[in-house]
């Protein structure tokens, strides 16, 4: 065994015998470093171990997708606290004169706050003595169950007295009568046809696109089917008040009626709003405390099966004209719930 | 006997002194050596004013029935605790006191009003406005609500000295029509209080004592003081502007930015020297022409 002393003074640290052996076969075969435990295969034993470790660090690689930071953003986003208003630390004046953000939000009856709303709108002040009345209602839209929410809906309702609500539909009515047909023009609706609509619309001289409600008689709905697919949601109905055996009270609520719609909040799936009007401020109190109340039976009556509490919790009276609005009384107005025929869900 | 071993049994332990209460930086699992622990005489029913509630990590063993308490010997093991609550973070009880003087906000003379400790004790009871309500006190100044009301110089109620502040600080902005003849009546100016967020009856106020007739542009912008009684005691002086309102969008007058923090011309120059103080005592007030010197 020949140490190669010049390598071995070379390297600092180690002695590095050069091990010459006498190979037959592989010549140059000589190693400084013992490579053997590389080649060689460890006891049975131990690799097993080594396997098992590493199958039980070995963790599933979880694909995630590329989402952009702005949508990761979003995604973030919990809304803050609730839009719900919340006042119960707050106490109720005892001054004559107070200032309203110290205190309670005060509740007035439907004619006084009328009678506030017809001081800022007098002629020597806004002059806009005929002015939309609108109820602002907060609901909550929470089911029994926890984390249960119901649906946005809407409505189109006729209220007892009539005034110029400044509302526009677009209503497309079908019956088989000629008279229906003639009257339903002079009502004034987008369209009236008989059942020759079908091929109208599949040949493309009538379009539904910008039609919002359909109003057809019990009997033609079998001959509308071919062409439900353009209508999809808007297919007229029993349940849904659109579809029945005669039109004309229904062409009429959809023409002189109140639409008002449900708007749920993007984060607070519990709350949601309505803005609808339901007189003007010339017509008398009697009138608009039963338009009022119609209006308020009306939502309340929207509540499912799957919700026992109350759907309406604040009514608010403003106008389009002025900051003010006043919470009224709305209890005294919701009747016991009756069994009305339920509109569906928008 | 029984008594002994259920002491000696206790997982929890109250430290009696709060000269020794550990610092808050302390870990969770603290190692006290320099804590004392005394065992109580009886059931957890003492009083302690603790600060930190610890629990043994190690139970003690009992010591045998026949052999002394005191020759229970404590390893380094059995002191160390852990934190159970620190009382420090309780929500603590409010207290109860009695009025010496009116106080804005609270009350007056005499009231009993319930506030936090800390709050009590650093702006009432420090100052002398205020005594505990122990039942010495309360009989002691039972009288003074009734003696109070009899004083001549004190505040109709708690908040009326405040909001005669708010309101000498305000500006008014009364719409009128631009289009429609009109002279300006109480309930105008109890209309535009309303649309501000504030709620008077009309016999609280008292206008100028010549009539302000328009529409007239004349008047736009111009500056005329209105005095609001509260209670019929308190009196504060609120400046009011005249601002016509045209019903046809086309023909508003543009919205100036914050004109309420502008100085403005007086419409009587009786007013004048008042409405002045009164705008240089507001402090938002700005002075665009000087501003523009600057």
């Amino acid at each position: 065994v020949t140490v190669n002393m010049s390598a071995a003074r070379r390297s600092g640290f180690l002695v590095q015998v050069l091990v010459q052996r006498w190979h037959p076969v592989s010549f140059g075969n000589t190693s400084y470093i013992h490579t053997g435990c590389v080649m060689e295969a460890a006891r049975k034993g131990t690799r097993a171990k080594a396997d098992a470790k590493k199958k039980a660090s070995k963790k599933e690689e979880v694909k995630k997708e590329f989402i952009p930071l702005k949508k990761r953003l979003e995604m973030q986003q919990t809304g803050g606290a609730s839009p719900r208003r919340k006042d119960d630390h707050l106490k109720d004046p005892i001054d004559n004169v107070w200032i309203s953000r110290f205190y309670k939000w005060q509740m007035y009856s439907v004619r006084d706050a009328i009678a506030m709303h017809r001081e800022t709108h007098h002629e020597t002040q806004f002059n806009h003595s005929n002015a939309l009345i609108n109820a602002y209602i907060e609901l909550d839209m929470s089911a029994d169950k926890k984390n249960r929410y119901i649906d946005n809906f809407s409505n189109v309702i006729q209220l007892p007295y009539h005034f110029e609500n400044e509302q526009q539909r677009t209503v497309l009515a079908i019956s088989r009568n000629e008279e229906v047909i003639e009257q339903a023009w002079q009502m004034g609706v987008t369209l009236a046809a008989g059942l020759d609509v079908v091929k109208q619309v599949q040949s493309g001289e009538v379009s539904f696109q910008d039609i919002q409600h359909f109003i057809a008689e019990k009997d033609t709905l079998p001959d509308l089917v071919p062409i439900r697919g353009l209508m999809k949601r808007r297919f007229p109905s029993v349940m849904n008040g659109t579809a029945g055996s005669d039109i004309i009270p229904i062409i009429e609520r959809f023409i002189k009626g109140v639409e008002y719609k449900t708007t749920t909040d993007k984060f607070h799936h519990d709350f949601a709003t309505i803005e609808a009007p339901f007189g003007r401020l010339g017509m008398t109190d009697e009138q608009l405390e039963e338009n009022l109340s119609a209006l308020l039976n009306d939502v309340e009556n929207q509540k499912p099966q799957k919700k026992s509490d109350q759907l309406i919790t604040l009514v608010r009276l403003r106008t389009v004209l002025g900051p003010e609005q006043f919470k009224i009384y709305h209890k005294v107005y919701i009747r016991e719930r009756a069994l009305n025929v339920k509109v569906a869900a928008s | 006997q029984m008594l002994r071993s259920g002491l000696q049994g206790l997982a929890g332990l109250h430290l009696s002194c709060p000269a020794w209460a550990v610092s808050r930086a302390a870990p969770r699992t603290l190692i006290g050596s320099h804590v004392e622990n005394k065992a109580c005489a009886g059931p957890l029913l003492q009083q302690v004013r603790t600060t930190f509630i610890l629990k043994r990590r190690n139970r003690v063993e009992l010591v045998k029935a026949h052999k002394a308490l005191g020759s229970r010997k404590l390893k380094n093991r059995h002191f160390i605790y852990e934190l159970v609550e620190d009382t420090n973070c309780k929500k603590r009880k409010p207290v109860k006191v009695i009025l010496m003087t009116s106080v804005d906000g609270l009350g007056s003379k005499g009231k009993v009003v319930e506030m936090s400790p800390f709050k009590a004790r650093n702006q009432l009871l420090l100052q002398g406005l205020a005594v505990y309500a122990s039942p010495e006190n309360l009989e002691k100044y039972s009288k003074l609500l009734t003696e109070a009301s009899k004083e001549e110089d004190q505040p109709s109620s708690e908040f009326a000295r405040k909001t005669a502040e708010e309101l000498s600080q305000k500006v008014l902005s009364i719409s009128m029509n631009l289009d429609q003849p009109w002279q300006l009546e109480p309930w105008h100016v109890r209309v535009a209080f309303r649309k501000a967020g504030i709620y008077l009856p009309e016999e609280a106020l008292t206008l100028p004592s010549q009539p302000i007739i328009g529409p007239d542009l004349n008047l736009q912008g111009k500056e005329f003081l209105v005095r609001v009684k509260i209670n019929n005691k308190e009196e504060a002086p609120v400046r009011c502007r005249i601002h016509h309102f045209a019903t046809n969008p086309r023909e508003r007058i543009p919205w100036v930015y914050r004109h309420w923090e502008l100085p403005a011309e007086s419409l009587f120059p009786e007013e004048a020297p008042l409405l002045e103080e009164l705008t240089k005592k507001y402090h938002r007030t700005r002075y665009p022409d000087q501003e523009e010197e600057v």
